[in-house]
């Protein structure tokens, strides 16, 4: 972690930062260089396919592990060496989250309720009522869809000003998964936290996102707001013949069997579609941000 | 199917690692026992060779024999034709030339074939059979020294004249009747995957996290996250959160690390101690009244009967089995990367750098090496009292300072992020548990006179040495990467 000590300059504005991350296991690259900031109040929902360093990005924003080379803050500081005034605003829930399974559901938020000053005793006791979590049940006999609400619960009750939440809605029923929504676009609007969540599920990144950004193959390949994503990124179709004419920038190119080209394009910074979009027998097409995921992921 | 790939049926099902490793230790020990008896010269020797032999034959059924059940079940699950009758001749095959060679060996050597034969196939059988036996009896392998000590001077070696060898014998058939029936019983069962107490322990160690299909459960721990799934919620024990909080942060750190570490209410301390001191009770009542004592008399009888030795067995294994609590714990912590790693790591006011790190190691160690100090001082006490020579009160030391290394050594690998095999705990247990049972060569339960002479006191205090010096070397490591690392809370 060479680069701890350079703060650049988005740094200081911003709840969490990445910049250059490099990250791979037994040999093969996870990580290839992500930079990543949040903006303050913003709801950031991270999509990409199983495998593409999802999590593995978020655990080294937050400092949960080292990376190869590359650096990541948290409101300033780095990730690594956080102070208990930066942790104490922060919540994290892992995907599928096993801790602590030795204590009751009441035992394991009474423990770590005492770490925090702000911490919301009132949002429990309603929150496992609604939730129909019995509070004198052991962790390790709950299903992980009951274990994820708990761990849920014991990050909104910290009332963290970063929350980041890593496929919280991978092991919820339909109904619990609209209840963190709503507690999410909640907690965003009202309290104006910070959110970063990570999901395959697109539908949940537009009812609740205010940004999206696309992890393929350890590259962010792009990051924006959703309903910028309609409007800034299209599908360029090109006939066979024309191909050579196809942009040399893409986020994705995909060649057809009748031999056309299928890629996905962006606006230039006048708001205009690559040149070859103009050409005869080319064609624009509108997409949707679960078309625009499946076509930068296949 | 054709014999040679019928065989290699079953070699090929164990895990490569630790068919491997195995095969490599019982070639060592064979070859060494082999040389000794061949150069020693005494009829004594090679008998002691064979048991030794016979010893690495039990590790030998516990690790590549009785795993065959897994192949077995396997193949009836999924309805595979035929492999059944594929797993048990070679079962029959391998536990023949793993109890031939070194009976070959030590015949060569100039001892008896039928009554050498007789202890490897005992070893195996018995191996064999511990691994199909539900985890709990596995507990009490470790007395198997002590047992063996213990009815040393009952027990005839095994020539055809004396009648030893049809006591062997009667203790093959008996293993052998164990692994039929538990072998059938696991077979059958409606689900063998289901986790219970009464499964097999190589059902139970066969890795929960890597498959179903893996068998590289072997040397590793089971989690015990998930062991608490089987165990009713009211036998485990009630975490006391008095005083944990930023004021007491080693304490807080016991709660999040949990297992053995975990403070306990007294209810529940007091339940566990029931649990095993009335048990305990009721045999010593037992004892008691078919000797005509009373209890406390029995108690004095034992306790004032009980040699240097006994001591020595008693602190060396307890000790060693309490580091092994604590390593494995940590090490189950530190592999996960969505349990407490992540919540530790974020949790506010549990403090940085140097007061960190003492914290964990306070929160991790200074339970353990309490009682290992204790012990220790047990053992002093009791060598001061009954005039022990120095050798004796070296090498018990030297164990006990090997038991309380192993937590330390597993304690900074994890916190410094070093590397360790997850069979490493397993491998450093077999290690430490089996030289605590050679302690015993030199210091016998029931008799004040070595079994074997100086120069394999010189061997053991030797072999105690350069397993303290590999674990101080282990435990450099881990300090190093405990100085380099930003926080400890990063996974191993």
């Amino acid at each position: 972690m060479n680069a701890v000590l350079e703060y650049p300059d988005n740094v200081s504005a911003s709840p969490l930062t990445a910049s250059g991350l490099v990250h791979c296991y037994e040999g093969s690259n996870v990580l290839t260089g992500v930079d990543l900031t949040l903006t303050p109040g913003s709801v950031l929902g991270l999509v990409g396919r199983n495998g593409t360093g999802k999590s593995t990005l978020i655990r080294a924003m937050l400092g949960l592990l080292e990376p190869l080379a590359g650096s990541a803050f948290v409101f300033g500081e780095p990730a690594l060496k956080l102070s208990d005034e930066a942790k104490s605003r922060i919540a994290y829930v892992p995907q599928q989250p096993e801790a602590l399974a030795w204590l009751t559901v009441q035992q394991m938020l009474d423990f770590v309720g005492r770490f925090y000053p702000r911490w919301d005793a009132p949002f429990i006791r309603t929150t496992l009522e609604r939730w129909k979590i019995q509070p004198n049940r052991l962790l390790a006999k709950l299903s992980p869809g009951e274990r994820q609400r708990v761990d849920l619960i014991r990050a909104f009750a910290s009332q963290p000003e970063l929350l980041v939440l890593d496929e919280p809605a991978a092991s919820l029923d339909p109904v619990a998964r609209r209840e963190l929504l709503r507690e999410l676009a909640l907690r965003a609007g009202e309290s104006g936290t910070t959110v970063l969540f990570s999901t395959h599920i697109v539908s949940d990144l537009e009812r609740v996102a205010s940004e999206v950004a696309f992890l393929h193959e350890g590259k962010l390949l792009l990051h924006c707001g959703v309903d910028e994503t309609k409007e800034r990124y299209a599908r360029l179709w090109l006939p066979a013949k024309m191909t050579s004419a196809a942009p040399s920038q893409s986020l994705s190119r995909r060649r057809n069997q009748d031999g056309s080209l299928s890629l996905i394009v962006e606006r230039d910074r006048y708001g205009q579609w690559p040149q070859a979009s103009t050409m005869p027998g080319a064609r624009i097409d509108a997409l949707g941000l679960e078309d625009l995921f499946v076509e930068i992921a296949e | 199917m054709k014999a040679p790939p019928m065989m290699m049926v079953l070699w090929r099902s164990t895990s490569l690692t630790m068919r491997w490793t195995m095969l490599t230790i019982a070639v060592l020990i064979w070859s060494a026992s082999a040389i000794c008896a061949m150069y020693l010269h005494a009829r004594e020797v090679v008998w002691i060779a064979a048991i030794v032999d016979g010893y690495a034959g039990l590790f030998a059924g516990l690790t590549l024999l009785a795993p065959s059940l897994l192949l077995a079940v396997d193949a009836r699950q999924l309805r595979i034709p035929r492999m059944h009758n594929v797993v048990l001749p070679g079962m029959i095959f391998y536990a023949l030339t793993l109890a031939a060679i070194p009976s070959i060996l030590l015949t060569l050597a100039g001892g008896e074939f039928a009554g050498i034969f007789a202890i490897q196939m005992l070893g195996l059988t018995a191996g064999t059979a511990l691994g199909l036996l539900p985890r709990s009896v596995a507990a009490v392998s470790g007395f198997v020294p002590v047992l063996v000590s213990s009815f040393r001077p009952y027990l005839a070696l095994p020539h055809w004249a004396s009648g030893g060898l049809f006591c062997v014998l009667a203790g093959v058939a008996l293993f052998c009747s164990v692994i039929a029936v538990r072998w059938r019983r696991q077979l059958r069962s409606v689900d063998p995957y289901r986790l219970s107490a009464s499964r097999a322990l190589v059902m139970q160690n066969r890795s929960q996290t890597m498959g179903w299909h893996r068998w590289g459960g072997w040397g590793q721990s089971r989690d015990s996250a998930l062991a608490m799934q089987t165990v009713p919620a009211w036998m485990l024990p009630k975490a006391d959160l008095n005083g944990t909080g930023p004021r007491d942060p080693a304490r807080s750190l016991r709660v999040a690390l949990g297992g053995w570490l975990l403070p306990i209410t007294w209810h529940s301390m007091l339940l566990r101690w029931v649990s095993v001191l009335v048990p305990m009770a009721i045999i010593a009542s037992l004892c008691a009244r078919s000797a005509g004592v009373s209890i406390l008399s029995l108690l004095g009888l034992i306790v004032h009967g009980m040699t240097f030795g006994v001591w020595v067995w008693l602190a060396g294994y307890g000790g060693a089995a309490l580091s092994l609590v604590v390593a494995v714990t940590l090490q189950q912590r530190w592999r996960k990367a969505n349990a407490e790693l992540p919540l530790l790591a974020l949790l506010p006011a549990l403090g940085h750098g140097w007061p960190l790190v003492r914290n964990l190691l306070r929160a991790s160690l200074l339970r353990v090496l309490t009682i290992q100090a204790v012990l220790l001082a047990l053992v002093l006490a009791v060598a001061l009292i009954q005039h022990v020579d120095a050798w004796s009160v070296g090498i018990a030391l030297l164990g006990q300072v090997a038991a309380a290394g192993i937590a330390l050594v597993f304690a900074l690998s994890n916190f410094g992020g070093v590397s360790v095999p997850k069979w490493s705990a397993g491998l450093i247990a077999a290690l430490c548990f089996g030289l605590v049972g050679f302690d015993n060569v030199c210091m016998p339960f029931f008799s004040p006179s070595p079994v074997l002479g100086g120069s394999s006191t010189v061997l053991l205090a030797s072999a105690w040495m350069l397993v303290i010096l590999a674990l101080g070397w282990m435990a450099w490591r881990g300090w190093c990467g405990v100085q380099r690392r930003p926080h400890p809370f990063l996974p191993a």
